[in-house]
């Protein structure tokens, strides 16, 4: 059993001064510009503790919005001096990622950039995410946006996490912690007197257990997506209607795909002259007009309705398919903060009740 | 190499290139003649035909173009575009002697050996020519291996026609067949060519001389790269004469950035270009998403 003991309430947050101390980098729900962001902290006073999701996902930690990819420089007597960066990264630990998040980042975004199916391994997020310790913390109140249970998740979910925190609904809460594989146990080690051991660990596991099935039950965006993948598949369905008429009203900002915990896409950029510089690897966005733009000016997809749609695929075909893990953890970052209110849950359910009302009249 | 947890190399970052020799093909094609720089790199490269690489000036960025050569010539790999975007533009200001970035080979090759005792028939356009004719230069090297060759290659002008110095070579031999053609209104005074768009000519020319020389259409393979319209209209040409979609190969040149599957860009619908292309045959291409 991964049941380690539990944390008294009060205490969790005491995590990141204790881990402060030992010079860990800790990652943490933080108030920037009044919005709640994961952000990096040194005390637990700057932790945000009544939070649900932050704004952001804690993505950026393992894969930079940017990152220098090498500098050059020419040489005197003619070519280049090329100079990778040091790939030391420090220890870091994420406290209180949810569970979409850590699915999200440690095992979808991890299989793009592992490349266990295609070859062609990308070590500087896999060296980043090894000094990365995931400490989930359950939810107990999932919003109106939040779908993670019908992506195949839920809010105890354990995918991509080394140690999860749940908190009982018991008369007298406590933070059950279990630790789910050595980097996990190895942190509630460190814990040391913070994580007590005076409660059966039967007792708590089952509580545990209790506290995330009642959390589940709170879920009110839950949808059938069985079909949807099918519709998906079938070319044929590649121009239906929908695709134009939920997203004419997109205006291209990208915040869907910023705010997504799976969302891998990036653009490699040269910063300089050609005396000397940096080459970056820069977030970028399936959602941006020159995304797909050749320098012939052929455009694959000239409406930003296609733009959506390929989002849209992607989160439910092209991430299954390609790199056979979900391309949606149902955090519902894009649902909440769309300045248009463009819904994926939307396009989910209504490819998946075409597909099948389709096979009816079959 | 820096030496971490992972311990690989860090996947985009490029090898150094020098350029031997740029060959001026038109106006704004130009064909860089590369070697590795360091003599471990240069000992240690190898590609498939087909292939393509990331080609980067320092400074501006990179692009992707097709390896333009034929794996078998052991003492420099080619690359050829033309001048149309920043790094392209950038990149073809360089000279003899200038050093480049180049990552790669990455990508698919073509299947020589399906093609044995085939009669082949290429269609190219404009700056997708180098795709088919690094393919046409491998295929020459042991050229009783395949049945007839029939290169059908055009550009909206005479000027606009690259690798001319190499065309009059493969029309000489005899053994092939070499039909250039410009786009109407391209043609100038003293034209010897034909005067029409790719999939008109591979239409009046093809049949013909599959008809005299060829071993049935059963037999046949049809090769072609070119601007999105021309494929489009080569796949229903070769479709009338009789081609399965099955025999007709296309390369897909796509947009992309990191060339190994991660930077999202080269999807087609479910299908990223850069890991299970760039060749694929055109059923492979119908049964995907409209996206390209």
């Amino acid at each position: 059993m991964s049941v380690r003991g539990y944390i008294r309430p009060e205490s969790v947050w005491e995590i990141v001064d204790r881990l402060a101390g030992q010079g860990v980098r800790v990652v943490a729900p933080t108030r920037v510009e009044g919005t709640c962001m994961f952000g990096e902290v040194t005390s637990s006073k700057e932790v945000v503790t009544d939070y649900l999701l932050p704004q952001n996902t804690f993505k950026e930690f393992v894969f930079p919005k940017e990152e220098k990819v090498l500098t050059y420089i020419r040489r005197p007597e003619g070519g280049y001096a090329v100079t990778e960066p040091p790939r030391a990264y420090p220890e870091t630990v994420v406290l209180g990622s949810r569970p979409c998040d850590a699915a999200g980042i440690a095992v979808s975004l991890k299989s793009v950039f592992s490349g266990e199916k295609w070859g062609h391994e990308d070590p500087t997020f896999l060296d980043r995410l090894a000094a990365t310790t995931i400490v989930t913390i359950s939810c107990d109140k999932p919003d109106l946006s939040c779908f993670c249970t019908t992506m195949g998740l839920g809010p105890d979910d354990r995918s991509g996490s080394d140690v999860l925190l749940t908190r009982t609904e018991t008369e007298d809460p406590v933070f059950v912690v279990e630790a789910l594989n050595d980097k996990g146990v190895a942190f509630v080690e460190r814990l040391g007197p913070l994580v007590r051991t005076d409660h059966e660990s039967r007792y708590l596991y089952l509580m545990r257990r209790e506290a995330g099935d009642a959390a589940r039950e709170r879920f009110v965006r839950v949808f059938d997506i069985e079909r949807v993948k099918e519709f998906l598949d079938d070319p044929s369905n590649f121009d239906d209607e929908l695709y134009a008429r939920l997203g004419t009203k997109c205006i291209s900002c990208g915040v869907c795909t910023f705010e997504c915990p799976t969302c891998h896409c990036f653009d490699l950029k040269d910063v300089g002259t050609a005396e000397s510089g940096e080459r970056l690897k820069v977030w970028d966005s399936c959602q941006f007009p020159d995304f797909t733009l050749h320098a012939t000016g052929h455009q694959p997809r000239p409406h930003q309705w296609e733009r959506y749609r390929n989002r849209f695929l992607c989160k439910f075909k092209i991430y299954e398919d390609t790199f056979e893990t979900l391309g949606c953890t149902g955090c519902g970052r894009c649902v909440r903060d769309c300045p248009v209110h463009v819904d994926i849950t939307t396009y989910a359910m209504q490819a998946g009740a075409k597909q099948r009302r389709l096979l009816e009249i079959v | 190499m820096t030496q971490t947890a992972t311990g690989t190399a860090n996947l985009y970052v490029p090898k150094l290139a020098r350029i031997r020799k740029v060959v001026r093909e038109t106006h704004d094609v130009v064909t860089f003649q590369l070697e590795l720089v360091d003599e471990g790199d240069r000992k240690a490269f190898s590609y498939k035909v087909g292939q393509f690489g990331e080609f980067s000036q320092f400074g501006v960025g990179e692009s992707t173009f097709n390896i333009s050569s034929s794996p078998t010539w052991k003492d420099h790999f080619e690359c050829c575009f033309r001048a149309v975007g920043l790094v392209t533009k950038a990149l073809a200001r360089l000279k003899e002697g200038d050093v480049i970035g180049f990552r790669g080979p990455y990508g698919n090759s073509y299947d020589l050996k399906a093609m044995e005792g085939k009669d082949l028939v290429f269609a190219a356009g404009g700056i997708g020519f180098p795709p088919i004719r690094c393919l046409i230069w491998n295929l020459l090297e042991e050229r009783d291996r395949y049945g007839a060759i029939i290169v059908v290659h055009g550009a909206r002008t005479a000027g606009d026609l690259i690798y001319q110095r190499e065309m009059q070579g493969w029309a000489d031999r005899g053994d092939m067949h070499v039909i250039k053609t410009v786009d109407p209104g391209g043609e100038p005074d003293g034209w010897d060519g034909e005067v029409g768009f790719v999939p008109t000519v591979l239409e009046e020319h093809v049949p013909w001389i599959l008809e005299r020389e060829g071993r049935g259409l059963a037999n046949a393979m049809a090769f072609t790269c070119g601007p999105p319209i021309m494929t489009k209209f080569v796949i229903d040409a070769l479709t009338r004469m009789g081609f399965g979609l099955g025999q007709i190969v296309l390369t897909l040149e796509n947009k992309m950035k990191c060339a190994v599957g991660k930077c999202g860009r080269c999807n087609i619908g479910g299908t990223y270009v850069c890991l299970e292309g760039p060749i694929f045959t055109a059923d492979q291409v119908a049964a995907m998403h409209d996206d390209a």
